[in-house]
């Protein structure tokens, strides 16, 4: 009787460790697929949208001045846009990032370039995005097309095929926050 | 008697692990897929974006000059060097300079066209692919246009 009782409870003690184990490989399981789902998927990974509201707002630019709404449907005038790109960012950002519940200006910057990168008013892009993760040293009126929210926790990419000097380019507003 | 079931549990747990290693490849091709599937509000709003784009450009924004034949995409330059009296109207867009090549039968030349200035310059993005259709009214046919279907 005591020989079968002994038994027993060590085929209990064995089953309770199964089951120890196997939630103990499930958690592992679960957060395995959790900790490589971003990495394959992309998640973080900028995604182009088309159609923002982003150049619903640079064409509106317009309405308070038109000499720098450089952008009217899919055409970019060349005048306007060094009118725009000379103004200063601190005075074009609230236009540009007008109307979102995305992105507030105060706490968003945007960087501005055409793709294949070529020039206007002497530089590849137009923005700012800070150049250090504290946030302490920006880069006034310029930013880097190839990595524009390097130091930011989140980038939201713009783009729309505009017409720009005889050929159809691509423009990118890319909004970091 | 032991060393038996101690084996066994090798086994057991061989098992488990491969079980596990199946279970996260298949999961992470789903997602996989999952996420690099195009979204389609986003391949509408750039449908819309195309079409818009090449709806208004028109054939003075590509061509400098049509009498020398001196425009900025290859495919309407060798259009224009093959029969200047192609581009009858300079006024006109590149969608409807597509009708205009569809309606005198060159299909090729549109397809040209659509690979030069969207395809090839990079407007359309890496992971998407495109179809010009027209219909047509007058046979209620839709005609695939791009990429051609021979």
């Amino acid at each position: 009787m005591f020989q079968y009782r002994r038994a027993h409870a060590r085929k209990g003690q064995i089953a309770s460790l199964d089951i120890i184990l196997s939630v103990v490989a499930l958690f592992l399981f679960i957060g395995i697929v959790i900790a490589i789902l971003p990495m394959i998927g992309g998640s973080t990974e900028p995604k182009e949208t088309y159609g923002g509201q982003v150049f619903i707002n640079i064409e509106n630019i317009g309405i308070d001045r038109p000499a720098s709404a450089f952008l009217a449907g899919y055409r970019v005038d060349e005048n306007k846009l060094d009118n725009f790109s000379n103004s200063s960012y601190d005075d074009i950002e609230g236009f540009v990032l007008a109307n979102s519940d995305i992105f507030a200006p105060e706490s968003s910057d945007f960087c501005m370039f055409f793709q294949p990168l070529s020039p206007f008013n002497g530089s590849s892009s137009f923005g700012r995005t800070y150049d250090s993760p504290d946030h302490t040293t920006a880069s006034k009126e310029r930013c880097n097309p190839s990595d524009p929210c390097q130091n930011y926790a989140q980038s939201f990419v713009y783009a729309r095929p505009v017409l720009r000097k005889g050929k159809i380019t691509k423009l990118y507003v890319v909004v970091c926050k | 008697m032991g060393k038996k079931r101690f084996k066994r549990g090798y086994f057991y747990t061989l098992d488990v692990v491969f079980a596990i290693i199946i279970l996260v490849i298949g999961l992470l091709l789903v997602a996989g897929s999952y996420f690099y599937a195009p979204q389609k509000v986003k391949s509408e709003a750039l449908a819309n974006d195309i079409t818009g784009v090449l709806g208004s450009t028109h054939i003075y924004d590509v061509c400098n000059d049509i009498d020398s034949c001196d425009c900025s995409y290859q495919s309407i330059r060798d259009l224009c060097n093959e029969n200047p009296s192609q581009i009858k109207n300079p006024d006109i867009t590149l969608l409807e300079f597509m009708g205009q090549l569809y309606h005198d039968n060159q299909r090729e030349a549109i397809q040209d066209i659509v690979n030069e200035t969207i395809v090839k310059s990079y407007v359309l993005p890496p992971n998407y692919d495109m179809q010009v259709v027209l219909f047509d009214p007058k046979t209620g046919d839709l005609e695939q246009l791009y990429p051609l279907v021979t």
